[in-house]
């Protein structure tokens, strides 16, 4: 392919620009902390959104517990504090929805939330039933983003979310997979359908993404989620146990998980990675990755094979 | 075939879609919910062994009765909460329906439940029922559950299939096998949660 080296280039120059701008645009200038947010580009609109948004599998599924709706609440507090953007559910997450609804109805918001959610379900006429469901259980009058969740049922979910796109029912539409799952036909969505995002697996240990969906999300100007950025905390877990080495910090990197994420957003077509955490001090370290230098091309690789060695 | 090969990528842990930590918060809100009225259920359980063993049918019938209520209980408090954290909570409720209802059949137009220590079979059926009643939170408590959130027969599932298993055992019901089955198949769930719950 004689002209990847130029699409990498534009890519480059592209994903530049959108951090140069992000600093100059309203919404995270209000912020407590004064360093400029780094913000990505929707293509199909050219809107922005700050890099690093949060996951709700597992973390937000705490049920009616008032205790842990509490603490979760403090969780999206200090994500929504620091220039967070963009938190994925589903309605296979359990109660997840209705904790982020919760939480969501007791913090007092004044910048605009990126609310993305997913339709999950084999029956192919429940698409907006679902979506009133989720809307309903979020409090909010329209997503931002609906996903077709894992590939289920997705021609037919995809067709009526496009519907309601037209219609103005939701902004943006998506597909999602993860570890490494179907890639191929999401491949063959990616060229044949007219989404704007795509979520699928990539991290530091997990580079699969970058072989063709990366490419391909340029391409075709669809936004990137990353999802399971510390492979579900085995990846985090495991490099902390292990000091974080001075070069890196040198580099501008901050703790390891400031590191791992950025790894992924430096990507120049990443969007945003969605890391999710049920503590309000791992919410803090995440939410660094959405400050200061990123890694160049030559740190990145440092950093893969400094944690492969691990 | 695409489909099994995903099917087949999934980790026990990839599958739990609650944190070990939600679990267990889980018996805290049902203890807490029960305080104080845990002398109360020690009473109940006290009882119910005492009528089992008595020679009297209307007390083995109400030992049953008892017995079925535990399971009642647990598919009433305990799935009610698990419910809202596992999609598949209400369909595992259903174990603990079924099973309430079998036992209570047993108790009103059955036998109902007479155990007793003569034999191999009853006094291996004693040991197991000890096992759910006691031993089962000794050993939460011992790898360090706090008393908060300890496992109970007739509140938590795992103690109450464990115990009635022995029960069951040590019954001198001709054939309880049949009845056996929910009970050894909530054993085999039980065991994978904990599994992916250690692993996750
Ligand atoms: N098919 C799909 O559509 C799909 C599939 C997978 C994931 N997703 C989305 O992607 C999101 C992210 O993936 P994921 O939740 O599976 O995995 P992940 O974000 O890679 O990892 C989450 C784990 O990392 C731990 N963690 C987070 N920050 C940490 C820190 N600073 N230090 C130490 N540990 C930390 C968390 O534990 P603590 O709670 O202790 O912090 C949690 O156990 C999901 O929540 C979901 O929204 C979508």
């Amino acid at each position: 392919m004689p002209n990847t080296h130029h699409r990498r280039r534009r890519q480059l120059l592209r994903a530049a620009a959108a951090g140069l701008i992000a600093g100059y645009l309203p919404g995270g200038s209000a912020r407590a902390v004064a360093d400029p947010i780094i913000k990505r580009r929707i293509p199909a609109s050219g809107e922005t959104v700050a890099a690093i948004g949060m996951g709700t599998w597992i973390t937000f599924n705490v049920g009616s517990d008032p205790r842990a709706r509490q603490q979760r609440t403090e969780v999206l507090r200090t994500f929504l504090d620091r220039g967070g953007q963009l938190v994925d559910s589903s309605p296979m997450y359990g109660s997840a929805e209705a904790v982020l609804g919760h939480a969501l109805a007791s913090i007092e918001r004044t910048d605009p939330l990126f609310a993305a959610s997913k339709v999950w379900t084999p029956d192919e006429d429940a698409t907006r039933e679902q979506v009133a469901r989720s809307e309903r259980l979020w409090g909010i009058d329209r997503f931002d983003l609906m996903q077709v969740h894992n590939l289920v049922a997705w021609e037919a979910h995809l067709e009526t979310l496009l519907a309601m796109r037209e219609a103005g029912e939701l902004r943006y539409v998506g597909i999602t997979t993860s570890h490494g799952r179907r890639h191929r036909e999401l491949e063959r969505i990616m060229r044949e359908r007219p989404i704007d995002f795509v979520q699928a697996s990539y991290s530091l240990a997990n580079r699969e993404a970058e072989q063709r969906l990366l490419p391909l999300a340029a391409e075709r100007d669809i936004a990137f989620i990353a999802n399971r950025p510390f492979q579900g905390g085995r990846l985090i877990d495991r490099v902390k146990r292990h000091p974080f080495p001075g070069w890196a910090r040198e580099a501008g990197l901050a703790n390891w998980a400031d590191a791992l994420l950025k790894f992924i957003i430096a990507h120049p077509a990443v969007t945003c990675a969605i890391p999710a955490t049920s503590r309000v001090d791992h919410m803090r370290e995440n939410m660094q990755a959405l400050r200061g230098p990123l890694p160049d091309e030559a740190l990145r690789e440092r950093l893969a094979r400094h944690v492969a060695r691990l | 075939m695409d489909t099994l090969a995903t099917w087949l990528s999934y980790r026990p842990g990839d599958l739990l879609m609650f944190s070990p930590e939600t679990y267990r918060r889980l018996f805290e809100r049902l203890n807490l919910e029960l305080w104080p009225w845990h002398g109360l259920l020690a009473l109940l359980v006290v009882a119910m062994l005492w009528l089992a063993l008595r020679p009297e049918r209307v007390a083995q019938r109400a030992a049953g009765i008892l017995l079925a209520a535990a399971w009642a209980a647990v598919a009433w408090g305990f799935f009610d909460l698990y419910a809202e954290i596992n999609l598949l909570a209400p369909w595992l409720a259903g174990v603990f329906v079924a099973q309430a209802l079998a036992i209570a059949a047993i108790a009103l137009v059955g036998p109902g439940l007479a155990i007793g220590y003569a034999g191999r079979r009853a006094r291996i059926g004693l040991a197991i029922a000890c096992w759910g009643l006691l031993g089962h939170p000794l050993l939460l408590l011992a790898v360090g559950r706090s008393p908060a959130s300890l496992e109970l027969f007739g509140l938590a599932p795992d103690p109450t299939a464990i115990a009635t298993i022995g029960l069951l055992l040590s019954s001198q019901l001709r054939h309880p096998v049949p009845l056996l089955v929910l009970p050894l198949a909530w054993c085999l769930i039980a065991a994978l949660t904990w599994w992916a719950l250690l692993t996750a």
